[in-house]
């Protein structure tokens, strides 16, 4: 059950004070706090067993579970293999998933951590009210962490955090990519790692030995489980839309009554900088990503001489999965069965996507918006308006957009006292992407340096981009993804000032009616329902929000009416849409040029949308945005206009092609210009700049 | 209400098997249109001597000189090589059509056809009256349309339309009823349609943990064993007519297997089922092995013969297959000795999987099934002959046999057989051997071929069972063929046979299974007759004490005396049950309650 309105302004009013929050951060490398990795651990268990079971007991729990025999048996049967044979198969699945964890490397791992953590970083920040309530209400059910994922260091982090805490450390499913990686693979499962495989399909006796591993995991093994929603490190710093797979695998037990409840606890993890910040810019180009390799592990290792700035880890209110489904969760429904012959229902799967985008939700809410986050923020905007910032503007800019966050109940870091230092030491770190040439001057994007030699053209993702539009593209997307944690706070107020805009604009600037705005913004929170991570049944919650908060910002006047009043506040929450309009608005005129009447795959739209952008680059056209080169924002373009029938898809044996149905199209396409005209900036202002460079 | 309808199933169907069945769609293909079993396998007159057809069975292709003898010895006659089996009808009657039910149903993708012929072979059971109704092509009525649902959501489908278009249906398993609980009613005057279950015959799980499975409902008797047997399992249930009839006919029966000692009766072995009805699913939410939560409405599906719904989906009890499995027999001196023998077993709950007893007749009957094999083996059978009568001092006109069937653990079966042995013993029973008991066991599926070379041969036979009491099982005996032999005589019926045997054991009576046939030569009626002399026998039954039916059931020719067996207050309560359950009354077939417009039995002959 989503929070109610009212609960939900509560439990975010109660957070309010920012102060009070941000000092129950404890920075753990500081001398003294830093985790005693020889101390004797003596840790608190998520559960309490009358026998605890082995890393090797467990798998012998899920080799002889019920289904797994039956699956060997049938394959046994149907196939030339023999029994002895497919059994052998299963158990080197299970040793390829299953846990092996080491005490003393979990220590070592320990001692480097505090050791590089304090060469590159300034601190690693842990909300220890938080993490304690958490401990404290552990002891008798199972526990899922489910971290934000930006960076590999959250692997890491949490266990050393838990550690810390005499927290038992997690069996955290981590990707085969680590597992290929020489010694990474077994140095992980040493730390507490367990391993799945990214794609399962066509592996059915792999895939449900994994499911039981996990049914195991949450049933009959006492530690807790820590698996990342998002599925995957989001490149671009957004929340990415939840994963249903694994958590519906841990949940399942819940529904068929096999442990009482399970305890949900959202981690939210916030970096200044990550280490793959570069890596993951290229890769939104469309240069893939190196296989993780433990050369290129080491070789990023050297790069440790940079500054990383700080990391905060917070862990949110646990919350109960019983209680968050209520009385949809219908357990008896599952009693008249054994579990292993039973499978969960579509609506049952509806609601563990709920409770994943809460889970998503609440990530969010507790990631910390940086000084830097609000400094691309602030310069993109002035670049819109194209005007050059001081120092000084620059702070006072921050100032004015924590301000606004505030109000919207982030967590910012930057400090009213200190403002000074904390943008200057944000520049700092971050001087590859902003920065100011010379003492007096203003702020700059930086002209990157980019090698991409060896860069193999038959793995491109999408279009091989010229020099030019590649260091363009570079910069902004670089700029952007810093921006992009802000969206969780801005999109709703953004999007409903751009259909205020347009209302305002089409009743000439009178008063429009609630329901007029809410249509507009159920239209839109449609098409962009995948960008920005919004779900329906939290719609009208957020509407209700939202409104309030403009209203307080002073950009609506609430009678029995609205009536819509532009101020800056509302032109800076808008200016943070500019790249998503022009990408999703590129997109569709890409496709009504290119593959209007044409089936089409993802990646030949990919390419086709990078060339166009790419060629117009250079002529200060109108609606460009480099950000809209990004292949994740294209992809989600496409999702969207997938899910909203603009354009067909249809999945083949080892391909999905699209069409797109036209009429709809260019309705669509008129009114995205429509709303792009009615913006008060000069969007393509980006491209001089650059071209400056 | 039908909650749990839109709820749908909770069980992962990718673990559902599928299972190819011995009986195709088109049952006629491989089955007997106007008589019993497969329609290879049959007794014929050849060379002056007795065979049997069908390879199905082990005394397929036998010569039975024995038996022969026995018929024209019994009968009276000689018996002649002419065959009077009927041809299958080539006109059949209109079939009713109810239009926006078909148009609506054809939407559904569910197959259905309204061909004479599918019609015809689903518009009876295997009761005297059903056969000779269809020798005679007399049938009048006979349903419309046949259904074949594909699972639990077809049938859900098709009540739905039913009820809203007013449709009567009737659920149709393997047709083996001898109640005449499946034979199209009559009078009615609604559009009929058969729901014929065979098509939904998957092996949807198996739990091998909490030893339960769980089939649909059409899946047969033989089929189901053959896919448990494969995984080491067995239900073990298995009523003479297991080859052919039905999960879902033995749940809506109750019917009662031979091996109950061990494996227990259906209602023992059903852990749970789903009905359909017009009002929604009924099914208890639960497999927990007992509960206490007031009446068991598990108990209102079984029995309830297809008038308050259709049986879907049923979880079973398995058991490991026994690793040995022995069959025994007993010869006793008299019949009331074999009874006192039974009530003794019974007392001391020391039942092997199966025990018979036999009464002599059916004693020297079976003696008459041995085929002829070398001159060694029958001098060997000669001499045993003479065993029996000279050395025990036995009157072969007096004796009475026992037969045994032990499964289990060896050392579990050794001492079974050692305390049986012991209480025979007391009886004045002697152990005969253990292939006559096999061959007992054996014949079970053979004898039912024989009803149809019978009438071929002018003589009408039938069988009747019942349970009764310990303390009257030998007298109920005595009087039941007593009246038969009365009702016989008062008729001018002088070549006829009446038996009996006792083939089950519980701990407060037993049941008995009566064998009655006789030459129709000169009777202008003879299945009118058959019936007024079963149903003189009945009344005899009812008095001494005996139950309506120990497993066959009500259905319609015993619906008249269902009253007085569960008392005006019970059909008021079975009445309710039925309003609310179905209200239009689409599930007509008319069981239990007596119809009193519907006059199946008077049908013209
Ligand atoms: C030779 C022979 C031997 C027999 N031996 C035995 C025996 O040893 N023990 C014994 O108990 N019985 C025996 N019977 C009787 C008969 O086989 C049983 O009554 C059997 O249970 C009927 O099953 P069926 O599938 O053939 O049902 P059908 O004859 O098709 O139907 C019987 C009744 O059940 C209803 N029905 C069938 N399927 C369903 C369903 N899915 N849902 C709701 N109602 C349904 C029908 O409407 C009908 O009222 C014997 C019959 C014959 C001919």
């Amino acid at each position: 059950m989503p929070p109610t309105p009212k609960n939900y302004r509560n439990s975010v009013e109660a957070e309010l004070n920012h102060h009070a929050y941000m000092s129950n951060y404890q920075n753990i490398l500081e001398q003294g706090h830093a985790p005693v990795m020889t101390k004797e651990y003596k840790p608190k268990l998520p559960r309490t067993f009358d026998k605890y079971l082995t890393p090797d007991e467990l798998k012998t729990v899920v080799f002889n579970n019920p289904r797994i025999q039956l699956l060997l048996e049938s394959m046994a049967s149907n196939s030339k293999q023999t029994r002895k044979e497919v059994d052998k198969k299963a158990k080197e699945i299970l040793n390829e998933i299953g846990l092996a964890r080491n005490l003393a490397m979990i220590r070592w791992a320990g001692m480097c951590i505090t050791t590089i953590g304090r060469r590159i970083l300034s601190g690693v920040y842990v909300n220890e009210a938080n993490i304690i309530r958490v401990r404290d209400k552990m002891g008798n059910l199972p526990i899922l962490y489910l971290p934000s994922h930006r960076s590999y260091c959250d692997f890491i982090l949490m266990s050393y955090i838990c550690f810390k805490y005499d927290i038992e450390i997690p069996g955290i499913a981590a990707g085969m990519d680590f597992y290929s990686m020489v010694g990474m693979g077994s140095f992980l499962r040493k730390t507490g790692a367990f391993y799945m495989r990214r794609s399962f399909s066509g592996d059915d006796l792999y895939w449900e030995i994994f499911r039981e591993y996990m049914h195991a995991l949450v049933i009959d093994y006492h530690i807790g489980i820590e698996f990342f929603i998002e599925g995957t490190r989001s490149r671009n710093f957004k929340a990415l839309v939840p994963k249903v797979g694994l958590l519906s695998m841990a949940l399942e037990p819940l529904f068929m009554g096999q442990v009482p409840d399970i305890m949900v606890v959202p981690v939210s993890v916030s970096y200044d900088k990550v280490l793959e910040e570069q890596l993951f810019v290229t890769e939104l180009l469309g240069v893939p990503k190196p296989k993780e390799s433990t050369k290129g592990f080491l070789r990023a290792l050297k790069k440790l001489d940079q500054k990383f700035g700080r990391m905060y880890v917070d862990f949110g209110e646990p919350i109960s999965a019983k209680n968050f489904f209520g009385s949809n969760l219908d357990r008896i429904r599952h009693s008249n069965v054994a579990p292993y012959l039973q499978k969960l229902s579509k609506n049952e799967i509806a609601l563990i996507k709920e409770l994943g985008f809460e889970v998503v939700q609440k990530q969010q809410e507790r990631i910390v918006i940086t000084t830097f986050n609000l400094i691309a923020y602030f310069y993109s905007y002035n670049v819109f308006l194209n005007t050059r910032l001081s120092l000084e503007q620059l702070c006072n800019g921050v100032l004015i957009l924590k301000n606004i966050f505030d109000r919207l109940g982030a967590h910012v870091a930057a400090k009213e006292k200190s403002i000074n230092m904390d943008v200057i030491e944000s520049i700092e770190i971050h001087s590859n992407i902003l920065h100011f040439p010379t003492a007096g001057s203003n702020l700059e994007l930086v002209r990157p340096t980019i090698q991409l030699n060896d860069v193999n053209l038959k793995t491109l993702k999408g279009h091989y981009l010229n020099a030019h539009a590649m260091q363009l593209a570079v910069s902004t997307v670089s700029l952007q993804i810093y921006i992009n944690p802000c969206m969780f706070w801005v999109s709703g107020p953004a999007l409903m000032i751009l259909a205020a805009l347009k209302l305002s604009n089409e009743t000439s600037g009178k008063a429009f009616q609630k329901d007029e705005l809410r249509l507009r913004i159920i239209e839109l929170n449609e098409i962009f329902a995948v960008e920005f991570v919004i779900i329906k049944s939290r719609e009208e919650l957020e509407f209700i929000r939202n409104l309030e908060t403009l209203s307080q910002l002073r950009v609506m006047q609430i009678s029995d009416k609205i009536l819509f009043t532009r101020n800056e506040t509302a032109d800076i929450l808008l200016s943070s849409l500019v790249p998503f309009l022009c990408c999703y608005f590129q997109v569709i005129e890409t496709i009504l040029e290119k593959c209007a009447d044409q089936d089409f795959n993802e990646k030949d739209l990919l390419v086709a949308v990078q060339q166009r952008i790419e060629a117009a680059l250079t002529a200060r056209p109108k609606y460009i945005h480099p950000y809209c080169l990004s292949l994740d924002n294209i992809k989600s373009a496409l999702a969207s206009f997938t899910q909203n029938s603009f354009v067909q898809q249809e999945k083949k044996a080892n391909a999905t092609k699209y069409r797109c149905h036209q009429t709809k199209l260019l309705s669509l396409r008129n009114n995205f210009l429509q709303y792009l005209q009615l913006l008060p900036f000069t969007i393509n202002e980006y491209c001089y700049i650059i071209s400056k460079l | 209400m039908a909650t749990n309808l839109s709820s749908g199933s909770v069980v992962d169907g990718s673990l559902s098997k599928e299972v190819k069945s011995v009986i195709p769609r088109n049952r006629q293909d491989v089955l007997k249109w106007y008589g019993w079993g497969y329609k290879n396998a049959k007794f014929s007159f050849k060379n002056n001597s007795i065979t049997f057809e069908g390879d199905q069975y082990t005394l397929g292709g036998q010569t039975l000189p024995h038996f022969t003898k026995w018929v024209e010895d019994q009968f009276d006659f000689k018996l002649s090589d002419i065959e009077r089996y009927p041809n299958i009808p080539q006109e059949f009657p209109e079939p009713k059509r109810n239009v926006p039910f078909l148009e609506s149903l054809q939407s559904t993708g569910i197959l259905f056809s309204d061909k004479g012929e599918d019609r015809l072979v689903r518009c009876h059971g295997q009761t005297l009256h059903d056969i000779y109704t269809l020798w005679e092509n007399s049938y009048e009525r006979i349903p419309d349309l046949v259904i074949w649902p594909k699972n639990h959501n077809n049938v859900v489908n098709i009540v739905k339309l039913a009820n809203e278009h007013n449709v009567v249906l009737i659920p149709y398993g393997g047709g083996t009823s001898v109640s005449g609980s499946i034979t199209c009613p009559q009078n009615e005057p609604r559009m009929i349609a058969i729901v014929d279950t065979s098509q939904m015959n998957k092996m949807l799980w198996l739990d091998k943990q909490n030893l339960t499975v769980c089939f649909e409902s059409g899946i047969i008797g033989q089929d189901l064993e053959r896919e448990l047997q494969k995984l080491g399992l067995t239900v073990g249930h298995e009523p003479d007519s297991y080859e052919f009839s039905t999960l879902g006919g033995w749940v809506a029966t109750r019917a009662s297997g031979m091996k109950k000692n061990v494996y227990g009766n259906i209602e023992d072995i059903v852990v749970r089922v789903k009905m359909v009805t017009t009002k929604g699913v009924l099914e208890r939410e639960c497999s927990a092995p007992r509960v206490s939560c007031g009446p068991d409405l598990n108990h209102v599906i079984l029995g309830s013969e297809g008038t308050l719904g259709i049986v879907t989906e049923v979880v079973l009890k398995v058991r490991p297959l026994p690793p040995v499995k022995r069959y025994g027999s007993l010869i006793f001196p008299d019949f009331e000795s074999g009874v006192k023998f039974m009530r003794e077993v019974a007392r001391r709950r020391c039942q092997p999987a199966s025990v018979r007893l036999m009464d002599n007749e059916q004693f020297r009957f079976g003696q008459s099934l041995k085929p002829v094999s070398s001159w060694f083996h029958s001098a060997i059978e000669k001499a045993k002959q003479a065993y029996v009568t000279k050395i025990k001092g036995y009157d072969l006109s007096m004796a009475c046999a026992a037969t045994l069937l032990f499964e289990g653990e060896a050392e579990d079966i050794q001492r079974q057989e050692s305390v049986i042995y012991e209480i025979a013993k007391k009886y004045k029973g002697f152990p005969a051997g253990g292939t006559n008991g096999e061959r007992g066991y054996i014949l079970t599926f053979v004898i039912a071929y024989i009803r149809d070379f019978a009438l071929n041969h002018q003589i009408v036979a039938e069988s009747f069972e019942t349970s009764v009491p310990w303390d009257r099982c030998a007298l109920l005996c005595r009087n039941v063929k007593y009246k038969v032999k009365s009702e016989c005589e008062r008729r001018h019926i002088k070549n006829f046979l009446i038996s009996c045997r006792v083939t089950q054991t519980y701990d407060a009576g037993c049941c008995v299974y009566f064998y009655f046939a006789f030459k129709y030569v000169g009777i202008k009626d003879p299945v009118g007759t058959y019936e007024a002399i079963e149903n003189a026998a009945r009344d005899e039954i009812l008095a001494c004490g005996g139950s309506l039916s120990h497993h066959h059931g009500v259905g319609k020719i015993r619906s008249k005396w269902y009253p007085k067996t569960v008392s005006e207050t019970g059909v008021g309560l079975y009445k309710a049950a039925k309003n609310e359950l179905d209200p239009k009354n689409i599930f007509a077939a008319g069981n239990l309650i007596p119809n009193e417009h519907d006059h199946h039995t008077k049908a013209k002959l």
